[in-house]
């Protein structure tokens, strides 16, 4: 895609990035500069989709991979503790079936694999169905579907420990 | 990689955001417009508020320019202004610096801690580190890598993500421009060179300002 035809799409598409990015991140300053980084990728990159499907997937996938270094990163901060204040930020994460807190969530992130920890990210923190998740990350769903649960796992085991 | 329209009784949320970026056929579009007044109608308020806050503070996608050193020299005369003021507002917040300096932080009260709320004008393009730094050698990074870019005279906050803990001794808060993101690793080992005054390192890309508790 030309610089022109990303910024085009960064228009279209930026709002629904934010939006995910702050579903994962909690802070708006925070997920707008994932945004942002999301769509430099495809800038710097040969980006070159063959639908807006593919490009929201690669969109989906890029700012995940994204928040997940951002996450991480802002964890190995001793004096660093995230605020959340958005109305688009829930207090509490849906982990197969049971109401967790953010913090809790997200300090677990960090004692997971990559993999598992993009699934967290795509079915906790997004609240994207199992199938989407699959698309995403170009999986089967049985495999998200063991990746949710050593995650739930691993919350359960830090909940534990606490 | 690829998202494909859900052949399910109901539509999602991507089915959503694909009829927004035109990536249905007419009838699909239409049940998901119809679906967006109904059970997806969360879904869309959701999308809805993301787009109105994407369309308030998103900045423009550019990659950061090569610098303008006449904006770096107007604001190296601006940053030897002191930057240690601190007093409290009527609305019980603490603020200290300001436009002059280019760097401004808001210290609010916290229910545990009081939260520091950071505001800076960078004069050129490049990428920001936020560190605080102790007396006693200990150096936090809050902000470092491609986290925080920077672009010429636009205002950067770093709004409610740092809150002060109880240490009694000096402290200072220093933002650091740079044309290449620094990693956590050269960050830190730069903050700390900057001890024993790291306000003697004030200059036309690095903000030091000296965090005083009531």
């Amino acid at each position: 895609m030309t610089g022109g035809e990303i910024e085009a799409l960064y228009a279209r598409a930026g709002p629904i990035v934010l939006r995910r990015c702050l579903q994962m991140l909690g802070r708006e300053e925070a997920a707008l500069d994932a945004t942002q980084w999301t769509f430099l990728r495809a800038l710097e990159g040969s980006f070159e989709p063959r639908s807006p499907g593919e490009s929201l997937a690669w969109l989906y996938r890029t700012a995940t991979r994204r928040c997940l270094t951002v996450l991480r990163d802002e964890r190995r901060r001793r004096d660093l503790r995230v605020v959340h204040h958005h109305d688009l930020v829930p207090e509490h994460l849906d982990v197969e079936g049971e109401a967790m807190s953010r913090d809790l969530v997200e300090q677990a992130l960090a004692s997971v694999d990559e993999r598992t920890a993009e699934v967290a990210l795509l079915t906790v923190f997004q609240e994207l169905p199992v199938a989407r998740a699959a698309e995403v990350l170009d999986v089967s769903e049985r495999t998200v579907l063991r990746e949710r649960k050593t995650f739930a796992q691993a919350v359960r085991d830090l909940l534990e420990a606490t | 990689m690829t998202f494909v329209a859900s052949t399910g009784d109901a539509p999602d949320a991507i089915d959503l955001e694909l009829a927004r970026l035109g990536g249905l056929d007419p009838a699909q579009t239409a049940r998901v417009e119809a679906a967006a007044r109904a059970e997806l109608a969360d879904e869309a308020a959701a999308l809805g508020r993301a787009e109105a806050l994407f369309a308030a503070r998103a900045r423009p996608l550019r990659t950061p320019s090569p610098r303008r050193y006449w904006a770096a020299g107007a604001l190296a005369v601006a940053a030897a202004v002191a930057l240690v003021a601190l007093w409290p507002g009527s609305d019980g917040l603490r603020r200290m610096g300001g436009a002059a300096d280019g760097l401004s932080v808001e210290v609010r009260p916290g229910t545990a801690d009081d939260v520091l709320f950071v505001g800076v004008t960078p004069a050129a393009d490049g990428w920001l580190t936020v560190a605080t730094v102790q007396e006693d050698g200990h150096v936090s990074v809050l902000v470092s890598g491609e986290t925080l870019a920077a672009r010429a005279g636009a205002p950067v906050d770093v709004d409610g993500q740092i809150r002060l803990d109880g240490f009694a001794g000096r402290e200072w808060l220093v933002v650091r421009r740079t044309d290449a993101p620094l990693q956590p690793g050269d960050a830190e080992q730069w903050m700390r060179g900057t001890l024993p005054d790291p306000a003697t390192h004030r200059g036309s890309d690095t903000w030091v300002m000296e965090v005083r508790r009531p």
